[in-house]
């Protein structure tokens, strides 16, 4: 009786929804995407001058780099789940009209997302070659990234479908991601057997910034028990995240 | 499943929505009726044992009060709502009209939003750019192709949404189509009638259709029979004449019951 969508007729509809979210998004303002971009550059030279500031010494080389790549990373994160808690109900018209794929509303939040990530990647490029670091990471940050993805899009159906149920998602959104924040080492290298170090390894975005962090930096692959972790949650949060999604997919129309 | 002519069956089929007064509740509040042990939840049952079939080619009005299950009754028929007991099964490709505010963006230009709807409903950018200006010359709203959405009076865009449905349907004539209170909803008397010959189009080239309307003349002319729909329960299913003739009497007596 229920008939299964193509994949391709998904992905189409989630590329034309990406696309009218963009115009949406930059409506009035041809500099919208500065508007994304400004608040991590701004925390970034904030935190570089408090550093240069209140400690002597960096034992991090080439430390605006690090810095930069760890809040870019988190940016991306936070910003493409706190957008899916909202995206079901915010497209009630559609779901309540037709019988849509609604997992395409979801895909396309986050190809938004990578898209906008286009540009912070040019700016970790441009902060490379100022501080004269060899580019080469950029072409193996690529396959990070793709997984880093797959993750986030996991992670956003598990809160997309969170957010139909319970209205006020957002805001404890917000103070969670002000938690992640502090606890992921973006602006700090934890020290080995710390409690930090260890809460870390439970920490999801942790391993993905590292792994950047030694392409970008130092042009290292990541080991193999790093990249395992990596695979392995990526593909794990993925399906995690789209079963639950898919079984609670036919009561979204009752509830926004 | 679908046995002969049948296209849509509709098999004791029941809907219930749980209503608390607090609509929808966020985690603190769901925490602290938990601890509370208060239950805010109420079940509303909208549709009960709802049993009817449809041929081919039938054109089926539906007919009943506000808040009487007529369009919970359309969006289960269409898959948008699942139903607590019982089986709906639709034979064909299906297509759900409802009048207002569909899916269009206001922030969007009138030539983007057809863009945007297009491809929701599976169609390529050529095909699309193929049937654009049949869309606007239906809509007659030429002169505001490149004006934003929330510009529009709310006429204009139930003329807009009529037009891109009608254009954009699956198929040039659909299997089954379910129109919601579409009918002399915003639009003006020229629009009206150009709207309701389309549909007669469709009735013509062998479409099912169940339209919701509180336009009992209008579901005169164009159905064949009549489904009332009362407090979620079927009244009667049978020649138009009789039916509305039947419902408009309850009205006078649930009137004179009030007095």
């Amino acid at each position: 009786m229920i008939k299964k969508t193509p994949i391709s007729k998904i992905l189409t509809l989630s590329f034309s929804f990406a696309k009218a979210n963009f115009k949406l998004r930059n409506e009035g303002s041809y500099l919208g995407i500065l508007w994304y971009l400004l608040s991590p550059l701004m925390l970034f030279l904030i935190i570089l001058f408090i550093k240069n500031e209140a400690f002597s010494h960096n034992e991090v080389p080439y430390y605006p780099v690090y810095l930069l790549i760890g809040i870019l990373m988190y940016h991306f994160f936070t910003q493409t789940i706190g957008a899916s808690i909202n995206i079901i109900s915010s497209n009630s018209n559609f779901i309540k009209s037709i019988k849509i794929p609604t997992e395409s509303l979801v895909i396309a939040r986050v190809a938004q997302s990578v898209f906008s990530h286009i540009f912070e990647i040019i700016i970790i490029l441009t902060t490379l070659l100022y501080f004269h670091v060899p580019l080469v990471g950029i072409v193996i940050y690529a396959p990070i990234f793709l997984f880093f993805c797959i993750f986030v899009l996991g992670i956003s159906f598990i809160f997309s479908t969170l957010g139909v149920y319970f209205s006020d998602l957002n805001n404890l959104w917000v103070v969670a991601s002000q938690f992640l924040f502090f606890i992921t080492p973006i602006f700090y290298t934890p020290i080995m057997g710390s409690t930090l170090y260890l809460v870390n390894q439970f920490n999801p975005l942790y391993y993905f910034i590292t792994a950047s962090r030694e392409m970008f930096l130092y042009n290292n692959l990541p080991d193999l028990n790093l990249s395992i972790i990596i695979v392995g949650m990526s593909f794990a949060t993925y399906f995690i995240g789209y079963f639950i999604f898919i079984k609670n997919k036919h009561n979204f129309a009752e509830y926004i | 499943m679908i046995q002969g002519n049948k296209k849509i069956i509709v098999n004791s089929v029941s809907k219930s929505f749980s209503i608390g007064h607090k609509g929808n509740q966020g985690i603190l509040s769901k925490i602290i009726d938990l601890v509370s042990g208060k239950e805010t939840k109420k079940i509303l049952k909208v549709l009960s044992g709802v049993n009817f079939e449809i041929e081919k080619g039938e054109v089926v009005g539906l007919i009943g009060r506000n808040g009487s299950g007529k369009s919970t009754l359309m969006r289960v028929v269409a898959g948008i709502y699942n139903p607590n007991e019982g089986f709906v099964s639709v034979d064909g490709d299906t297509m759900y009209i409802n009048g207002f505010n569909y899916g269009t963006k206001p922030k969007l230009t009138m030539s983007e939003n057809i863009f945007l709807t297009g491809s929701i409903a599976g169609f390529s950018k050529r095909e699309i750019s193929s049937k654009f200006d049949d869309i606007v010359s239906f809509s007659g709203l030429g002169d505001f192709v490149n004006t934003k959405l929330y510009q529009f009076s709310s006429g204009m865009i139930t003329r807009l949404n009529f037009s891109i449905f009608i254009h954009f349907l699956p198929q040039s004539v659909p299997d089954v189509l379910l129109i919601d209170e579409v009918l002399g909803a915003g639009g003006d008397i020229d629009f009206s009638k150009k709207a309701e010959s389309k549909i007669n189009d469709f009735i013509a080239s062998g479409s099912t259709v169940l339209i919701a309307s509180h336009n009992l003349s209008e579901i005169k002319r164009l159905c064949s029979k009549v489904l009332w729909i009362d407090k979620g329960f079927i009244k009667e299913f049978g020649q138009p004449v009789i039916v509305i003739g039947n419902y408009l009497n309850s009205h006078k007596t649930g009137d004179s019951e009030v007095k």
